[in-house]
């Protein structure tokens, strides 16, 4: 990765992991709107930084930001979102398929509105 | 050992995460037990990566921490919340002092921990409890999942709100 990207990735990390501890205390005070708002922002940031560790040839990080990307699509109110990410990752790294399954089972029981 | 430090400077020690609130919510739920800043808070570090073991006693400053955020604080979060906050923060500052390690990042769902620590990207689980009758069994149900889970090594740090008190340990 060039020198340029490898700064942007950093920066984009950093406030990726704001945004999503932004979230959790949104989530932790009640205030759903506001959860959602940043869960999605954290999404949406995970999605450009499993891009960028893919391009990188870095699978592992790039196969966390994924699931960390899916995982805060339905904690943001986005399940479907969330379900047709975590079915393309099951396909495309089957060894990972039965921890994914887990994480699903933990979001369905923790978060069951965001599933409805 | 006395180790004089400031709830303000966790955003210096651990700059990837946002510790507003998390300052906070810790001078609300001490202030809560009656006590008085500097707050005192006996902290056991054990096998610390760069530090090794020492029990210690975090004199911990509130300066910097503005009365109105402190009330909107308990306004805003339970207790049971705050006191899960405050030991994000005495986590946090026990690990800077104890070997100057930095929490990275937020741990991915599914992990069953809650942190991320320095680039080996150990994992680090938090909890709070209101009694210290609760810490031991936090203590051991915590270990013994991220046993299962963590490969490489972890940290866990569990505190207690009634004396105060927390324990802080990495398990390779």
């Amino acid at each position: 990765m060039a020198e340029g990207s490898h700064r942007l990735n950093n920066l984009l990390a950093t406030v990726k992991s704001r945004e999503v501890q932004r979230a959790m205390l949104a989530e932790m005070r009640g205030d759903r709107p506001e959860a959602a708002l940043h869960f999605l922002a954290a999404a949406h940031l995970e999605l450009v930084l499993a891009s960028d560790y893919e391009h990188a040839g870095d699978t592992e990080l790039a196969l966390r930001s994924h699931i960390s990307a899916a995982s805060c699509f339905w904690r943001g109110g986005r399940p479907e979102q969330a379900q047709a990410l975590f079915q393309t990752l099951m396909q495309t790294q089957p060894a990972e398929a039965a921890q994914i399954r887990k994480l699903l089972e933990e979001l369905s029981r923790d978060h069951p509105a965001q599933a409805s | 050992m006395d180790i004089v430090t400031a709830l303000v400077d966790l955003a210096e020690m651990h700059p990837e995460l946002e510790w507003e609130e998390i300052a906070a919510a810790t001078v609300t739920v001490l202030e809560d037990r009656g006590l008085e800043a500097p707050f005192e808070f006996p902290l056991a570090l054990t096998d610390l990566p760069r530090f090794g073991s020492a029990e210690v006693r975090l004199c911990l400053n509130r300066e910097g921490i503005p009365a109105g955020r402190v009330a909107r604080l308990r306004r805003t979060y339970d207790l049971a919340r705050r006191i899960e906050l405050a030991a994000i923060a005495i986590a946090g500052l026990g690990l800077y002092h104890g070997g100057r390690h930095e929490i990275t990042d937020v741990a991915a769902r599914g992990s069953g921990a809650d942190y991320l620590v320095d680039d080996a990207t150990h994992f680090l689980e938090v909890a709070g409890r209101s009694r210290r009758s609760d810490l031991e069994a936090a203590w051991q149900q915590r270990q013994q999942r991220l046993a299962d889970r963590a490969a490489g090594g972890f940290y866990l740090c569990v505190v207690e709100l009634e004396t105060p008190s927390g324990r802080l340990a990495f398990f390779a």
